[in-house]
């Protein structure tokens, strides 16, 4: 069993700053201070067990408060900040939390949804996509982030010299990794909303001499075209990438920048459905192994089904997902094995290569996306059917009736941020169907 | 040259004409995210057939740094 890194005493063994925002830094012993006065305030309440809805800013204020609902029977689901109210309306009538952490500033509590029964091994909630917030929720245990943040550790070996920039969204599974893991080392992160595009990113690298950036393959294109790979940062030691495919030229193009520096570069794939890390590959192989999602993490183990669909086992799969607020209240049987949707081959050196997938979503910079989801909204916007397909860093959208294509493109970024550069519209005469009438995906390509 | 800047503007934010004056900057709306940055970045030098620097990439935080770099760039 893999320790629980939020506890006082796991939290006590460091001596170090383990947070830093934009106001102010926190060493480890004020992080458990602080940790400790939130757990009084919620017991205060007396709403334990409760549901709470936690809006993830890059703040000491999100992260205590989350550290907190760990700590005692409070189990979040963590929300990005400036989601669709539409959405977070759906998400608030469907679960009826008994708190909620709008913003670091504002917090609703409603005590009549407190005591709700909730199934005692459920710890933590996240979006299948963590920056749209749908209304299907993953559910996690303690087990699995202590497990998933200690496999991490191991083979990214942090330790409590770190020094993380973390500017990925904390409600988001890759970005929640990187605090949980980061924390149970005794390291130090640096919470900050910029990207390669603010100035000001380039300067708190040298500043505050980050040992290690994490992004997604967008997060390096913004690197590529703002000539980070032309720059020197002495203390940089590790980079990481997840969150979908990477070209195989920017990947060769980190690669060279890292391997002549000594910068050890991973390449990694997870899903939110096994808390965030499910395999990597270990940088010294990278050289012949661009385009392969690797190895498992520690403690877990991959294999390929019958019909080459991916299939992960480990202590971080999750407990289920649920789609109501029943789901959250009965435990579910334990999942062994998560099959991931995606098609894999193999190696023979045992590493697996994504080569399709089976379930309907896509990955637009960095952010999954099901695509029945958007076509669904679509249609209950607009009145009338929808077709929605579509390959990685593309949405191909299908309509018949005189939709104004600005219509569409305002709802694809307001309810799912999709940028209008990312989708293509097509205006057709009928929409193909099968003969018993579902709608045929096939006939469209 | 500033209609067109505008127009790549409207087009890549999908936003209307009066949203645009010199004071709009970037990561102030929520249309003009980083994501949008790299679109417009794309769409500029589509337009006035350029090749826009690296440094270039993050000064272009308004339009009015957007005209400015353009405008230098078709100075030649």
């Amino acid at each position: 069993m893999a320790a629980e890194f939020w506890t006082e005493q796991a939290l006590a063994r460091y001596q170090g700053i383990a947070l830093i925002d934009a106001d102010r830094e926190l060493s480890y012993q004020a992080l458990n201070a602080e940790i400790s006065s939130c757990c009084d305030w919620l017991n205060s309440l007396e709403l334990n067990p409760a549901i709470a809805f936690l809006v993830m800013e890059h703040s000491l204020t999100s992260v205590v408060r989350y550290l907190a609902c760990l700590r005692t029977r409070v189990v979040p689901l963590l929300l990005p900040v400036g989601m669709d109210q539409t959405l977070y309306n759906a998400l608030l009538e469907t679960y009826r939390p008994a708190l909620q952490f709008i913003s670091d500033k504002e917090v609703v509590v409603d005590r009549q949804l407190a005591s709700q029964c909730i199934d005692p091994e459920l710890a933590l909630l996240l979006s299948t996509s963590g920056s749209t917030g749908s209304a299907k929720l993953v559910k996690l245990s303690t087990s699995n982030i202590a497990e998933n943040a200690s496999s991490i550790v191991q083979y990214l070996h942090i330790t409590a010299r770190d020094k993380t920039y973390c500017n990925l969204p904390l409600s988001y599974s890759y970005g929640l990794s990187i605090l949980n893991s980061y924390l149970s080392s005794g390291a130090t992160l640096v919470l900050a909303n910029k990207g390669p595009l603010d100035k000001a990113f380039y300067q708190d690298l040298l500043d505050y001499e980050i040992t290690s950036l994490s992004g997604v393959p967008f997060f390096y294109q913004m690197l590529h075209r703002t000539g980070f790979f032309n720059k020197e940062f002495p203390s940089l030691k590790t980079l990481t990438q997840a969150g979908g495919r990477m070209s195989e030229e920017l990947i060769r193009k980190t690669y060279q920048y890292a391997s002549e520096r000594q910068i050890r570069f991973f390449v990694m794939y997870g899903q939110t459905e096994a808390t965030a890390r499910i395999s990597y590959v270990p940088p010294l192989r990278l050289v012949d192994k661009v385009g392969s999602i690797g190895i498992a993490i520690p403690n877990g183990e991959l294999s390929l089904a019958e019909d080459g669909e991916l299939v992960y086992q480990g202590p971080n799969v999750m407990l289920g997902y649920a789609a109501s607020l029943a789901d959250l209240q009965r435990s579910s049987p334990k999942q062994a094995k998560l099959f991931t949707g995606d098609i894999a081959s193999v190696d023979a050196d045992g590493f697996f290569y994504i080569v399709g997938r089976k379930k309907r979503f896509i990955k637009l910079a960095g952010l999954r996306l099901g695509l029945d989801e958007i076509e669904s909204c679509l249609e209950a916007k607009f009145d009338h059917e929808f077709m929605v397909t579509g390959v990685d860093e593309k949405l191909d959208v299908f309509f018949v009736s005189a939709t104004k294509p600005a219509d569409i493109h305002a709802l694809l970024f307001d309810m799912f941020k999709i940028n209008a550069r990312f989708v293509a519209l097509h205006q057709l005469t009928d929409l193909p169907h099968t003969d018993n009438g579902k709608k045929d995906y096939q006939k469209l390509s | 040259m500033e209609a067109k800047v505008k127009s790549v503007f409207m087009t890549t934010f999908n936003i209307d004409e009066d949203v645009i004056n010199d004071e709009l900057k970037y990561s102030e709306i929520p249309q003009w995210d980083s994501v949008a940055h790299m679109s417009l970045i794309v769409a500029l030098e589509d337009e006035f057939d350029i090749m826009i620097d690296t440094d270039d990439v993050i000064d272009m935080s308004s339009f009015k740094k957007a005209k400015e770099i353009v405008a230098k760039y078709l100075a030649g």
